[in-house]
């Protein structure tokens, strides 16, 4: 790797109410990368995210974007929430739009409405664009959250737990869907930090897998996923490499979060469960 | 009720032709059969039932009013003047009290529209800063429980005209709901769509108008319907104290001068215009809030 990271994080700690979340994270990730942040619940994922995002702002340490500190929201980076991504009182067209209306000014109304269209077509709500949020299932919701997030044309997508409220076959759906759309990027391909609690979900769509440790959070595994792309399912499942890397990711959160309960009966005086 | 509906409609129309009390004969077949046409547009039975039944109880209550004012006067006829005369009277002061509904609606209309127009920016602004909310509600925590009537006799004062007493008096009423409903609306909208819209780096106003204010709507009407009933209450209560016109004064000036009849008339017109309000902001905030429907 002799290009510069896109994004990297630089001996990252953050502390909300006097709780250090995470501590001394050193990361970086390439142009073009899709990395997972895998972890138990509590280990600080999402705010890791968030860092990143600009919704949050470290302790101590830096996040760098393209080189540049981070200091806030920008529209270098898009991101997913697992809810509340589209606003409930706008039709998913009208969502898309209002994000265009910053992200793209140079565009005519027309033209706005023209992506929202295209965009919320390649997710498959070709006929969608009308609906109010409310009017959709959870799996079509997180598809026109990610249309608006692709529309805005950001180099980097950040993906928070974003089908993690879904039943598992909608689920490997969105999973499919997106590996696609990523894939269909060719050279352009975007860099995404995509963060999950779901083992196989992160095998199947990432590079490269980044396991949280907990207490505070840290990293504790990063792991290259080397299985060819590009991807499907059906290939994956059957695949022994596939296997192996499941096994180990399953056995490097279980150790994380046996070491979580080691520390939390430490701090209840070994009084146990 | 279907039959008892129809036996009070008989005896109420006996009764008042008895008496050639022809506008309470009138208000006896007319109620009935506009209740009937009513239910021919309705097919849903458990409404078509509550039609009907409503209609019997409103019957009912007129029959006992014509019996016991018009065929067995057994109340004092000053105190408690006849359906025939409150019904005629009502007909014949429609003109004046329409203009005196002009004149407390102006008042009521400048001072809601003034405390929506203040009490929604106050609250958008203050909901969205912690440290703007924490110094501003110990005020408001006072402020919101004075009673505003106790304000009127220092307004009619301080102030140059009573429009303008009255105007702050509801002002004043009809402010706090709306305020502390749209603050709350503010901190009560999710974290995640407040970090969703601050992803798409909207431009101030857009962030205000497209994201803080739809997101606290429903609080906001909800605070909004509150204080239009304030309105009402503070509007007749100051006009009943220093108007020279408007509903409130209607009543109290007819109540003046032992016109127990026309007293009765205001206030049943009163009535109607509040429910017409009432319904009409009812359908507004259905409409705004008709998203809500589709779930979410």
């Amino acid at each position: 790797m002799n290009k510069p990271p896109l994004i990297e994080l630089r001996d990252l700690s953050f502390s909300h109410a006097g709780e250090q979340t995470l501590a001394h994270i050193d990361l970086s990730v390439a142009a073009s990368e899709f990395i997972a942040v895998i972890g138990p619940s509590g280990c600080g994922k999402s705010t890791l995210l968030r860092l990143v995002g600009g919704l949050l702002m470290p302790s101590s340490g830096e996040v760098l974007v393209g080189g540049k500190n981070v200091t806030g929201p920008g529209l270098d980076r898009a991101m997913v929430f697992q809810d509340y991504s589209l606003f409930p009182w706008s039709s998913c067209a009208d969502n898309i739009v209002l994000a265009l209306e910053q992200a793209r000014p140079e565009l005519t109304r027309a033209e706005r409405r023209q992506i929202a269209d295209d965009y919320l077509t390649m997710v498959g709500l070709a006929n969608a664009g009308r609906k109010l949020p409310g009017e959709l299932s959870g799996g079509m919701r997180q598809r026109a959250a990610i249309a608006r997030a692709l529309a805005m044309n950001s180099p980097i997508l950040l993906m928070d737990e974003p089908f993690g409220a879904l039943d598992a076959i909608t689920r490997a759906k969105q999973q499919d869907m997106l590996l696609e759309i990523w894939q269909a990027g060719g050279s352009l391909k975007k860099t995404v930090i995509f963060v999950t609690h779901d083992v196989d979900e992160a095998l199947i769509l990432a590079g490269r897998v980044i396991v949280l440790g907990v207490c505070p959070g840290h990293v504790a595994a990063d792991i290259p996923v080397d299985l060819p792309r590009p991807r499907s399912r059906a290939t994956l499942m059957a695949d022994g490499r596939f296997r192996e890397l499941r096994e180990r990711l399953m056995q490097e959160l279980n150790d994380a979060v046996e070491r979580q309960l080691a520390a939390s009966q430490e701090q209840q005086g070994g009084s146990g469960i | 009720m279907k039959i008892l509906l129809v036996i009070e409609f008989i005896a109420l129309t006996a009764a008042a032709l008895l008496k050639h009390d022809w506008f309470a004969a009138a208000a006896g077949v007319l109620i009935p059969a506009a209740a009937l046409v009513r239910t021919l547009f309705v097919w849903d039975k458990a409404r078509r039932t509550a039609i009907v039944d409503v209609t019997a109880v409103l019957e009912g209550f007129l029959l006992v009013w014509q019996l016991v004012t018009s065929n067995w006067p057994l109340l004092d006829p000053v105190y408690f003047p006849a359906l025939e005369t409150v019904l005629r009277q009502f007909f014949s002061e429609l003109k004046d009290m329409a203009h005196g509904m002009l004149s407390s609606l102006f008042l009521l209309g400048t001072a809601y529209l003034l405390s929506l127009g203040t009490a929604i920016p106050g609250g958008l602004v203050v909901g969205s800063s912690t440290r703007l909310r924490n110094a501003v509600e110990p005020f408001s925590k006072v402020l919101s429980v004075i009673p505003p009537i106790v304000y009127i006799p220092y307004a009619i004062r301080l102030l140059p005209s009573f429009s303008a007493a009255s105007i702050f008096v509801i002002w004043s009423g009809a402010f706090w709901p709306i305020f502390a409903n749209t603050v709350a609306g503010v901190v009560n909208i999710p974290e995640t769509m407040l970090d969703s819209a601050r992803m798409l780096h909207l431009k101030r106003g857009t962030f205000i108008f497209r994201v803080l204010l739809p997101g606290a709507m429903p609080s906001i009407l909800t605070g909004a319907s509150l204080s239009l009933v304030f309105s009402f209450l503070l509007l007749t209560a100051a006009e009943l104290i220093g108007a020279t016109e408007g509903l409130g004064w209607y009543v109290k000036d007819r109540a003046d001068f032992g016109d127990y009849a026309r007293v009765i008339v205001g206030i049943i017109f009163i009535g109607l215009v509040i429910t017409a309000i009432s319904a009409g902001f009812k359908r507004i905030e259905k409409r705004i809030l008709r998203y809500k429907e589709a779930g979410q």
